[in-house]
């Protein structure tokens, strides 16, 4: 029966989350006493009703996801050029290569320092280094794309007399585009993360600053009212964006009904 | 006499292999002649797909020569179409129906005539109910005919089919023979056709030609006569049906019974 497509019910997505929230609130109040500083999730929905707060989390919210949005599209334009260029030409392939695979394990976070040197505590330097670490995942999985391409489908083309440049766009690019948009997925997830650290450690802006300067005043219920909104931004543009590709490229099996 | 549509002199195909070449095929001589339906019947591995690639100018030929229609074949000879056993792989999954039958023709004609040369494929093949569903949600006959229906789309003059009813349910299969058999004698487009099924094979063609051996080797080269239109029912109960099938079951015993 596992096998079998069922729809999923809202009931069923947020009834774990709710039992946790509900033994934390109980395990704060009436147990751990010594942490002191855990607030309870009551004290965090209290903070969330702070109208200066919430203005202040809505703008910080909006430069992080403006910063992460930006670098991960420029990303998403030169990894996927690269990543074709890789799949489609062998000695394109042998060039990049052995840069790509020396500066892929590289942790992005690596290079704040560097960046804040070329580019100051600026929105420069957090947003080179989130196209820094969102190139990686969009390069290797529309590389795999092209090579894993169903070779009867070149066949079909080459059957139907289809041009180069109709082999590409009608038959090379969309057959590729499933991989690419897992590529794309990661990278999203990616640049929101990059994004709070760089912000933490480089560019004082934004959510990651907005949690620090939280820490620093010592006031842990905004802290958790910081790291909540991350998180329900991360959920959000993964699920903006799924939706999207699923309007845009109703055909593609793999992102299923 | 009239040019044929295939012909093979002398042809010699090689294939890379575990052990160094393996010679498939070795002197060939085969002409095929327009409007002709021709199948190709052998066991497996004998080399009957391999030769459609080679008629179809997806593979490449050692020695000899392979010509269609006068000129010789090197790469995919315009004006024929090849429907390949695997449908599954070569439907584009991301356009419906539609849109893949109008693959091959929809950047050269205007947009009616495309539109007139879908419908009217989508007709052959009884498909036009589903011409907006994508080919994933069609079951496996109906994505076969999808294929065949963008090959007819192009108004192709020959057809190579490999196997192309080879995964179907024998329901399915008895209404493709007899739709492909329609679209035949409305289009009179020689059409080359790969399968291991003696009965389909008599019951659709022309002419059989038996593959065997290493290199393979034409075996047998049977002209069929039975009446045309054909019906799953009455041809085969016409004792020439019968007589065919029985000298083709001989010919194939030692592959049959080990
Ligand atoms: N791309 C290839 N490269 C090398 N050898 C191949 C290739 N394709 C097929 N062969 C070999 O050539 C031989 C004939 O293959 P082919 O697919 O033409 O047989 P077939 O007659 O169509 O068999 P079947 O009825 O099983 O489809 C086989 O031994 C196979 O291993
Ligand atoms: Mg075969």
């Amino acid at each position: 029966m596992s096998c079998m497509v069922s729809h999923r019910r809202l009931a069923e997505l947020v009834l774990v989350p709710l039992t946790l929230l509900f033994m934390w609130e109980l395990a704060v109040g009436f147990v751990w006493t010594d942490f002191r500083f855990l607030p309870q999730p009551s004290d965090v929905l209290r903070a969330f009703l702070d109208v200066q707060l919430l203005a202040d989390i809505a703008l910080d919210g909006l430069h992080t996801l403006a910063c992460a949005l930006v670098g991960w599209a420029i990303a998403l334009v030169f990894g996927g050029a690269i990543g074709v260029g890789q799949g489609l030409s062998r000695v394109f392939s042998l060039f990049v290569g052995t840069s790509i695979e020396i500066l892929r394990p590289l942790p992005a976070v690596a290079f704040v320092p560097v960046a804040v040197l070329l580019f100051g505590f600026t929105i420069y330097t957090e947003i080179v280094v989130i196209v820094y670490a969102c190139l990686w995942p969009v390069i290797v999985n529309t590389a795999a794309g092209v090579r894993g391409i169903e070779p009867r489908l070149l066949e079909v083309a080459c059957v139907m007399h289809l041009r180069p440049l109709e082999r590409t766009t009608k038959v090379i690019l969309p057959a590729i585009l499933p991989s690419a948009f897992v590529g794309a997925r990661i990278s999203l997830g990616l640049a929101l993360i990059v994004a709070v650290i760089v912000e933490m450690v480089g560019n004082p802006a934004g959510l990651g600053w907005g949690l620090i300067a939280a820490q620093e005043a010592l006031r842990p219920e905004i802290m958790f009212a910081y790291l909540m909104t991350i998180g329900i931004l991360g959920v959000l543009a993964n699920t903006v964006l799924t939706s999207l590709v699923r309007g845009f490229f109703p055909g593609m099996r793999e992102l299923g009904r | 006499m009239a040019q044929p549509a295939f012909c093979c002199e002398r042809v010699r195909i090689e294939l890379p292999g575990a052990n160094g070449t393996l010679r498939l095929i070795d002197g060939l001589d085969l002409e095929i002649d327009r409007g002709d339906f021709v199948s190709v019947l052998g066991g497996s591995g004998t080399g009957k797909t391999t030769l459609l690639r080679v008629l179809g100018g997806l593979t490449a030929y050692s020695a000899g020569i392979v010509r269609y229609e006068g000129e010789v074949v090197s790469g995919p000879p315009p004006g024929t179409g090849i429907v390949f056993q695997d449908y599954g792989h070569a439907l584009l999954t991301w356009r419906t129906v539609r849109r893949n039958v109008s693959l091959g023709i929809e950047a050269r004609m205007p947009e009616a005539e495309v539109a007139r040369r879908v419908g009217k494929a989508l007709q052959m093949v009884d498909l036009e109910q589903s011409r907006d569903e994508y080919p994933w949600r069609l079951s496996g006959g109906m994505q076969q005919r999808v294929q065949i229906a963008r090959s007819l789309a192009m108004e192709p003059s020959a057809l190579l089919m490999d196997e192309p009813f080879g995964a179907l349910d024998a329901m399915s299969k008895a209404a493709l023979q007899d739709q492909l058999l329609t679209v035949q004698r409305e289009t009179a487009a020689t059409i080359l056709f790969v399968t291991h099924d003696i009965e389909e094979a008599i019951y659709l063609s022309d002419r059989i030609i038996v593959l065997n051996g290493r290199p393979a080797r034409i075996r047998l080269d049977l002209k069929i006569d039975l009446p045309r239109p054909r019906n799953q029912v009455l041809t085969k109960e016409l004792p020439e049906y019968l007589r065919l099938r029985h000298s083709l079951y001989e010919a194939f015993k030692d592959e049959l019974h080990g």
